[in-house]
């Protein structure tokens, strides 16, 4: 079972992910409300995520920052950047996020992705 | 306009998401499941513009801004593939007329996007189930300036009659209760002014007002290097 962290500043986005990933067979490993917190919730984890959800705009720290602090921690770490900036899709890409969702998008191109990526 | 844009479209992302779980619900029926695809059509479109509005105030405010040339043809190529995309619970045909002269014009990043956001217009305003717009592309002259005349026509697509003409001018004469479903071409305006062109909406066929109606997007000429 593919396992996921989930970022994202707004709680009803949180929980939507994490109903709509669950419902899909998905385990939803941990959730984090900014940057700094999901680095410190993946530093803490025995059991990393297969996959990171990263948001951007967050307070304390951004999306891109968060990803490349996990990512200098553990460089094979999947991060799905998912932003309502499609600006900052060069960013997310250059900071190692493999895969980039502008928002709105369909759950079902995220599940697509997800599933790309854990049979990869 | 940055932060209000980000706070919308994580509304807009958990209405989509909240309409696909009701599509995937086994036991809906299929009516609601129409009703729930056209709602997330609507809210797919809304988020483009919504996009584009963020786009183009950045653009305004960003005071010296980068202009660039651009080749209109795959600018124009790059929004019909996005356009259908983001209807696809209807049949939409392009078919954009061969035109072989030199297609550069001054432009910006928010050239593709001005060309999305009319095409989406467009389709929203022909209320059939298929859609078939024609664009032509055609050298034009005004006020000693040359232009690109990229001309969008929809013989399905009715506008009033007052919208005839230099939509920039007309716009702030219209009843605002009258112009809400007109708002995103009143955009696709503001958009043309920032990249130093023209926007008008004309008939399709001249003279005849039943059979459609032409949004034209003068766009300035750039000779290629």
């Amino acid at each position: 079972m593919t396992s996921v962290l989930i970022v994202d500043d707004e709680l009803f986005i949180v929980e939507l992910y994490r109903d709509i990933l669950q419902l899909r067979g998905y385990k939803v490993v941990g959730t984090a409300f900014d940057g700094e917190e999901a680095i410190r919730k993946y530093r803490s984890s025995d059991q990393k995520p297969d996959v990171i959800i990263m948001d951007h705009r967050m307070p304390v720290m951004n999306g891109v920052e968060a990803t490349k602090e996990i990512l200098r921690a553990n460089p094979t770490q999947k991060v799905i950047f998912v932003s309502a900036d499609v600006m900052v899709e060069k960013e997310a890409r250059d900071a190692g996020a493999i895969e980039f969702l502008p928002k709105p998008f369909r759950m079902d191109d995220l599940i697509e992705k997800m599933a790309k990526i854990s049979t990869s | 306009m940055d932060l209000l844009s980000h706070d919308i479209q994580n509304n807009n992302q958990a209405i989509l998401s909240y309409l696909e779980l009701i599509m995937s619900t086994p036991g809906t029926d299929s009516r609601t499941r129409r009703y729930a695809e056209k709602a997330a059509s609507q809210l797919r479109t809304g988020a483009v513009l919504l996009e584009n509005v963020r786009k183009t105030v950045d653009a305004i405010k960003a005071s010296g801004r980068t202009m660039f040339s651009v080749d209109a043809i795959s600018a124009l190529a790059e929004a019909e593939a996005k356009l259908i995309t983001l209807f696809p619970d209807r049949q939409i045909s392009v078919n954009t007329v061969k035109f072989t002269e030199d297609p550069i014009v001054l432009g910006s990043e928010i050239t593709r996007d001005l060309l999305l956001n009319v095409l989406v217009n467009v389709v929203q305003l022909d209320s059939g189930e298929k859609v078939s717009v024609t664009i032509r592309l055609e050298n034009a002259e005004r006020l000693g300036q040359s232009y690109l005349r990229i001309r969008i026509e929809d013989r399905a697509m009715m506008l009033p009659p007052i919208l005839k003409g230099d939509l920039s001018e007309t716009a702030s004469t219209l009843d605002p209760s009258k112009t809400v479903k007109l708002a995103g071409l009143m955009f696709a305006s503001l958009m043309t002014e920032t990249l130093g062109g023209r926007f008008e909406a004309d008939e399709a066929v001249k003279g005849d007002s039943s059979a459609g109606s032409a949004i034209q997007i003068y766009l300035r000429r750039l000779a290629r290097k």
